[in-house]
C-alpha cells in the first residue's frame, strides 16, 4: 500500500472516531440527564472513539512526511517531518489531538449526571469537541481561498452538523438498547426535533461552500467534482433513511412499543452509509483540489 | 422526569424541557467558542494547491542536447519535497530532492549528466492550504 493510500484510509477512520467523540460530547450535554441506563455506555463509546481518533491523528500527522517524499523513508526524515509538523496541517492535526484529549478527560461523568462536577466534565469534553472541529479550518482549500471570512465558519456549521448527526447514531442505539421504553421515546423525540431543522441546513452548508471552491460547472466532469457528487448521492440516500427513521418507525415505537429492532437496523445502515460518504470525503481532500 | 427526578436528587436545577441542565450553564463557552471561530476566518496564506504549470525540459519533448537543469514552474509557491529522475530502462530511481526550503513559485535544479534515452521526472510538493500535490512527465534525450 503506498504512503498516499494509507494516509487517505487512515484519514477516513479519523473522520470516523473525531466526529463519534464529537458528537458524543454534543449529545451527552444535550439529553445525558434523561438517560439514567445508557448514559454511562454513550460516554464510554465517547472515551473510546476520543482515544482512537488522537491516535490516528498522530498517525496522519506522521504519514505526512512519507508523503512529501513518496516513499514510507519519509517517515524517518527529521527534516520532512519538521516541514510537516509547521505546515497548516500539523497546526490543525495538533489542536484536533489537543481537542480530543479534552473530550477523553471530560468524558468519564460521574453519576448522577446532574451534579457540577458533570457539568464541568460535560463542558470540557463539549470544548474539546468545538476545538477539534474548528481545527478542520485552519488548513485545506478554505484556509488560503479570498472567501475565507465566509467559508472557514461555513465549513465550521457544515462539520458541526455532521458531528452532531452522525455522533448521535450510536447514542441513540444503545439508548434504544439499553433505555425504558418512555426514556428512549423522549430521547428520540428530542434528537428527531433538532435534527430536522439542522440537518437540512448540512447540504445548505455544503453547496455554499462548493460554490465558493469551485470555480465552475466543468470541475464535475473532473475527479473532485465526481467524488462531490458520490457525496451528494450518499446523502440524498441519507435523508431517505432518516425520513423512514422520523415518520415511519420513531412514531410506530411511540404509538405500540414495536420497530425497535427495525429502527436499530436503520441507525445501523446510516452509520454505513455517512462512514462511506466520509471515505469520500477523505479521498475529495486527501487527493484533489477544487481549482484543477 | 427522569431528567427532573435524577437532577432533584442531586440538588440543582430542574432542566429545561428540551434540552437537559448542560446547554444554559455553557453560554460563557460557547461565546469563547464564537470568538475563536471569528479568529479562525483571517486568511492563513496566499495561494492554493499548487500544480505543475509548465517544465523545462517540457513533458513530451525529444532533445538533441543533454538538459543542465530541470526548472518547474508552479500555479502557487510550493516546497518542493520530493523530485526523482528514472531512466527508461534503469532500475534504480535517481533522487533529485534538493532539503526542503522556502516556498517558491519557480524551481531550478541542477541535473547530473544524462546519457540518451528515455526520463520520467516524478515530483512532490507542499501548497500553502497544507496539501500535497505530486505528478509527473517524461522527456526524451536523442542519442548523438
Amino acid at each position: 500500500m503506498s504512503p498516499d493510500a494509507l494516509y487517505v484510509t487512515v484519514r477516513a477512520a479519523c473522520f470516523l472516531s473525531l466526529f463519534q467523540a464529537c458528537g458524543t460530547s454534543f449529545f451527552l450535554a444535550a439529553w445525558g440527564a434523561g438517560l439514567p441506563r445508557s448514559a454511562g455506555h454513550i460516554a464510554r463509546l465517547g472515551r473510546r472513539a476520543a482515544a482512537v481518533g488522537a491516535m490516528l491523528v498522530l498517525a496522519q500527522q506522521l504519514l505526512e512526511a512519507a508523503r512529501m517524499a513518496g516513499d514510507y523513508a519519509g517517515l524517518f526524515d527529521g527534516g520532512l517531518q519538521w516541514l510537516a509538523l509547521a505546515s497548516s496541517g500539523g497546526a490543525a492535526h495538533g489542536l484536533q489531538a489537543f481537542g480530543l484529549l479534552l473530550v477523553m478527560s471530560g468524558l468519564p461523568l460521574p453519576t448522577p449526571l446532574g451534579t457540577a462536577l458533570a457539568r464541568r466534565r460535560c463542558a470540557l469534553a463539549l470544548a474539546g469537541s468545538v476545538l477539534a472541529i474548528l481545527a478542520f479550518t485552519l488548513t485545506g482549500h478554505t484556509s488560503v481561498a479570498p472567501g475565507r471570512p465566509v467559508l472557514a465558519p461555513l465549513l465550521a456549521v457544515h462539520l458541526g452538523i455532521v458531528a452532531f448527526w452522525f455522533g448521535a447514531l450510536a447514542p441513540l442505539y444503545l439508548v434504544l438498547a439499553h433505555e425504558s421504553q418512555a426514556a428512549a421515546n423522549q430521547a428520540l423525540r428530542r434528537f428527531s426535533a433538532i435534527a430536522v431543522f439542522l440537518v437540512p441546513v448540512l447540504p445548505l452548508a455544503g453547496l455554499a461552500l462548493a460554490w465558493g471552491l469551485v470555480p465552475g460547472f466543468a470541475v464535475l466532469r473532473q475527479p473532485y467534482g465526481e467524488l462531490l457528487l458520490a457525496k451528494l448521492v450518499g446523502f440524498a440516500l441519507l435523508m431517505v433513511l432518516a425520513a423512514f427513521n422520523r415518520w415511519r418507525l420513531v412514531p410506530a415505537l411511540a404509538r405500540s412499543g414495536h420497530g425497535g429492532v427495525a429502527l436499530r437496523r436503520t441507525l445501523v445502515a446510516e452509520i454505513a452509509l455517512l462512514a462511506m460518504v466520509f471515505a469520500v470525503t477523505a479521498v475529495l481532500t486527501g487527493y484533489y483540489a477544487p481549482d484543477h | 422526569m427522569q431528567a427532573a427526578a435524577l437532577s432533584s436528587a442531586a440538588g440543582t436545577d430542574t432542566p429545561a424541557p428540551g434540552l437537559s441542565y448542560a446547554w444554559p450553564r455553557m453560554f460563557p463557552g460557547i461565546k469563547l467558542a464564537l470568538l475563536a471561530a471569528c479568529a479562525l476566518t483571517v486568511p492563513l496564506a496566499a495561494g492554493a494547491h499548487a500544480h505543475l504549470l509548465r517544465s523545462t525540459p517540457a513533458a513530451a519533448s525529444v532533445l538533441a542536447v543533454a538538459p543542465a537543469q530541470l526548472q518547474l514552474d508552479f500555479s502557487e509557491t510550493a516546497v518542493l519535497t520530493s523530485l526523482s529522475l528514472e531512466r527508461s530502462g534503469d532500475p534504480v530511481r535517481q533522487k533529485l530532492t534538493p532539503r526542503p526550503g522556502a516556498p517558491q513559485a519557480r524551481l531550478v535544479i541542477e541535473l547530473p549528466p544524462l546519457v540518451a534515452g528515455s526520463y520520467l521526472v516524478r515530483w512532490r510538493a507542499l501548497s500553502a492550504d497544507g496539501h500535497i500535490s505530486s505528478g509527473s512527465f517524461g522527456f526524451t534525450l536523442q542519442a548523438k
